[in-house]
């Protein structure tokens, strides 16, 4: 079908709508008169038209959907109600827990045991070390306690050693740290205990330069 | 054009009443409507109470908005052509016979039933630009808003749906 004939189909379907100028339906006429196809059709569109109108004048089908639409909506109200009201009420019970925990002293018992129980830090401790071993004061102590938290936290060590190694100029002093920090990772390079790396650690920590004490591998 | 298919709604009323006023007003046109759309009663009522629902909910969230029953025919337009494709996706093809077997109850006219037998035959497209115009009245233009065509496209597809229509009562004529 060609695009000048598409023209003509909407006159056509402009005229089997009732919706044609004068113009338009003399222009198709002249067209018709050469086009044995439109000519057809344009003379059936009417009866076409014809009969779909009197389809729907002659249908008797009367159907009632309001009671289903009215029962959809009320669900749908329904629906909604129960949302917002289950939305209060766990609002209010998540009020009224809190409230019963601020006023029994929950909330401040259990702020407390979380200070209490909470374990030395070895980003903490690497800091006190660190902060010592700038200051060029000995703290046997600190050694201890990273020891005690290497013991109960592997990890920890690695931690503190980052942090050790953060430091941008090295003397002497922080030349002492990776042999202290060596005799502690035990895990990584001797199968040894803590206990027995502590003990050596404290044996030797008084004939040494290093504040802290120099661990050296087992015999 | 009748008036009831340009008929204004009191902004003044809240959702559900208007929509009470909506089903009253246009269930039994629109419900017509989508059964010759569909071929199918049920399923015409089912596309139609979720038309007034969707028109509830469309209400419900805006009070002021004017709907029209323009809108009530899009809507049902469009899901009228969403079920005959998602229909033809799975493969389920009414028969003519049985098509006619659907009207056969509520109609008595033979012509009747020969149109919905050629409406049948038509495409989604076509059989909504066909039905908007000569059976619920709209003009191309208004068809065209509906259909989110041009007024000229909307025409063309008349021009062949009838031609088509034509072949298939002819047939059976």
């Amino acid at each position: 079908m060609t695009v000048a004939h598409d023209a003509f189909d909407t006159l056509a379907g402009a005229i089997a709508l009732g919706e044609a100028t004068p113009l338009e339906r003399a222009t198709f006429t002249s067209h018709a008169a050469t086009c044995g196809t439109c000519a057809a059709s344009s003379d059936a569109f009417a009866a076409v038209r014809d009969a779909i109108v009197a389809s729907r004048e002659d249908e008797r089908w009367s159907p009632s959907v309001d009671a289903r639409v009215r029962a959809r909506i009320g669900d749908e109200r329904n629906r909604r109600t129960r949302a917002t009201f289950g939305a209060f009420h766990w609002a209010i019970a998540f009020s009224l827990a809190l409230n019963v925990a601020f006023f029994s002293g929950f909330v401040g018992r259990l702020a407390t045991k979380l200070h209490e129980t909470g374990e030395p830090s070895s980003a903490v401790l690497a800091t006190m070390w660190v902060t010592e071993h700038k200051r060029h004061r000995p703290s046997a102590d600190i050694a201890a306690v990273v020891v005690a938290a290497r013991a109960t936290r592997p990890t920890r060590t690695i931690v503190a050693r980052r942090a050790l190694g953060s430091l941008r100029e090295p003397t002497a002093a922080t030349d002492e740290i990776p042999d202290v920090l060596a005799g502690l990772d035990v895990d990584a390079h001797a199968p040894r205990r803590v206990a027995s790396v502590t003990a050596m650690r404290c044996k030797n920590a008084a004939h040494d330069e290093c504040p802290v004490g120099r661990v050296v591998d087992a015999p | 054009m009748e008036q009831v298919y340009v008929l204004g709604i009191d902004r003044a009323l809240d959702a559900e009443s208007r929509v009470e006023r909506l089903v009253t007003d246009h269930q039994v046109k629109l419900a017509r409507f989508v059964r010759r759309f569909v071929g199918d009663g049920d399923c015409a009522l089912d596309i139609v109470q979720d038309v007034f629902f969707a028109a509830y909910k469309t209400l419900r969230a805006d009070p002021s908005r004017p709907l029209s029953a323009g809108w009530l025919y899009k809507t049902a337009t469009n899901r009228a052509i969403s079920h005959l494709r998602r229909a033809k996706r799975r493969g389920e093809t009414v028969s003519l016979d049985n098509v006619a077997t659907t009207f056969r109850s509520d109609e008595t006219s033979a012509a009747t039933l020969d149109v919905q037998t050629a409406l049948a035959t038509l495409g989604e497209e076509a059989l909504a630009c066909v039905l908007l115009t000569t059976y619920a009245g709209y003009t191309s233009g208004e068809a065209a808003l509906i259909l989110g065509r041009s007024a000229d496209a909307v025409r063309q597809r008349v021009c062949r749906a009838m031609k088509t229509m034509r072949a298939s009562l002819g047939e059976r004529t």
